[in-house]
């Protein structure tokens, strides 16, 4: 828990003191560790940065990456239930 | 999903109405993240020196024991400041009715190519006013405003087009921003544009925007590409005036 809390409090330090491709990578790591942090992390990047007429990067990529984690994690508990 | 997750939603959601209708408030929220985050990428080149020399590790101890060094630092931090400002402003006097403002967020911590500017409509930025960096060369446009702050966008964020010319004869081009601060453009090839010449975008006459780097000249072709390198490099730039 604290781990997940320490990943979660780092990628959003990141969003303000970071180049953004760190911030991306801790985006997904971010994800994998509590899936909806992602999308919500993604969400907050676009409140401070996104201008008209760019394409929503940090949200498009927070979705993916919460998709794909709970795609992961689903995967995870499958496997578990099998063996 | 969980509580923990709704209540994420529900902060984001918060978020977005007040991006959507009191923009500010949310700048101003993070203007002290962007703050500390700029001292803290600041640090992190004077930390790695620091440890690289143990006399100047033992000199820096003895130092910060010492009020006075306290008071130096402040000293050198006022005069940091103020020779960025005489290098933005040179050594004018009279009021030329621009704004200066300093950058909250630049590339690359802020993606998209912009700058998060801490001076807004009170301050009377305006949405299109020219954003200048030191020794008045341009770098970009206000994108969008709010109370105490605004968001600039680069000439070089990708894909924008901006008129401009090229070389001594003030060729005309189309300059497309090509990210990190450049920015590439296509003339005809026997135009002679050469490596080092001057790039131009309207402001008061034309005003230098950046330096050729490079023609590619494919002899199959009628045109020649031009990349071209930023007279003022964007992930450096503290501070910036604004012309309304």
């Amino acid at each position: 828990m604290p781990l997940r809390i320490l990943i979660i409090a780092t990628t959003l330090f990141s969003l303000f003191a970071l180049p953004w491709q760190v911030t991306v990578v801790l985006l997904l790591v971010a994800a994998l560790v509590f899936p909806p942090a992602g999308i919500l992390l993604g969400l907050l990047a676009e409140i401070f940065y996104w201008a008209p007429g760019f394409i929503p990067y940090y949200a498009l990529a927070g979705a993916v990456a919460t998709g794909g984690a709970l795609l992961v994690h689903r995967f995870i508990k499958t496997r578990i239930m099998d063996t | 999903m969980g509580p923990i997750a709704l209540g994420g939603v529900g902060l984001v959601v918060v978020f977005m109405l007040l991006r959507t209708f009191v923009p500010g408030v949310l700048v101003a929220l993070g203007t002290p993240l962007w703050i500390s985050g700029n001292t803290l990428s600041a640090g992190v080149g004077t930390t790695a020196s620091f440890f690289s020399d143990t006399e100047t590790l033992i000199a820096e101890r003895d130092a910060l024991r010492d009020e006075v060094a306290a008071l130096q630092v402040t000293v050198q931090t006022t005069q940091a400041r103020a020779d960025d400002l005489q290098r933005l402003l040179g050594s004018r006097t009279e009021p030329v009715g621009e704004i200066v403002a300093g950058v909250l967020a630049r590339p690359p911590v802020s993606p998209y190519d912009l700058f998060v500017l801490d001076q807004g409509d009170a301050a009377g930025v305006t949405e299109g006013a020219r954003v200048h960096g030191a020794g008045g060369v341009p770098i970009g446009v206000i994108e969008s405003v709010s109370t105490g702050t605004s968001r600039a966008r680069l000439y070089s964020t990708p894909g924008q087009e901006t008129e401009g010319w090229v070389g001594d004869e003030r060729i005309p081009v189309s300059l497309v921003g090509e990210g990190a601060g450049a920015l590439r453009a296509e003339v005809a090839r026997e135009a002679g544009v050469v490596p080092g010449a001057l790039v131009y975008v309207a402001g008061p006459g034309a005003l230098p925007l950046g330096t050729v780097i490079h023609v590619e000249n494919d002899p199959t072709l009628p045109r020649s590409r031009v990349d071209i390198r930023p007279l003022v490099n964007p992930f450096s730039v503290t501070w910036v005036t604004i012309a309304p």
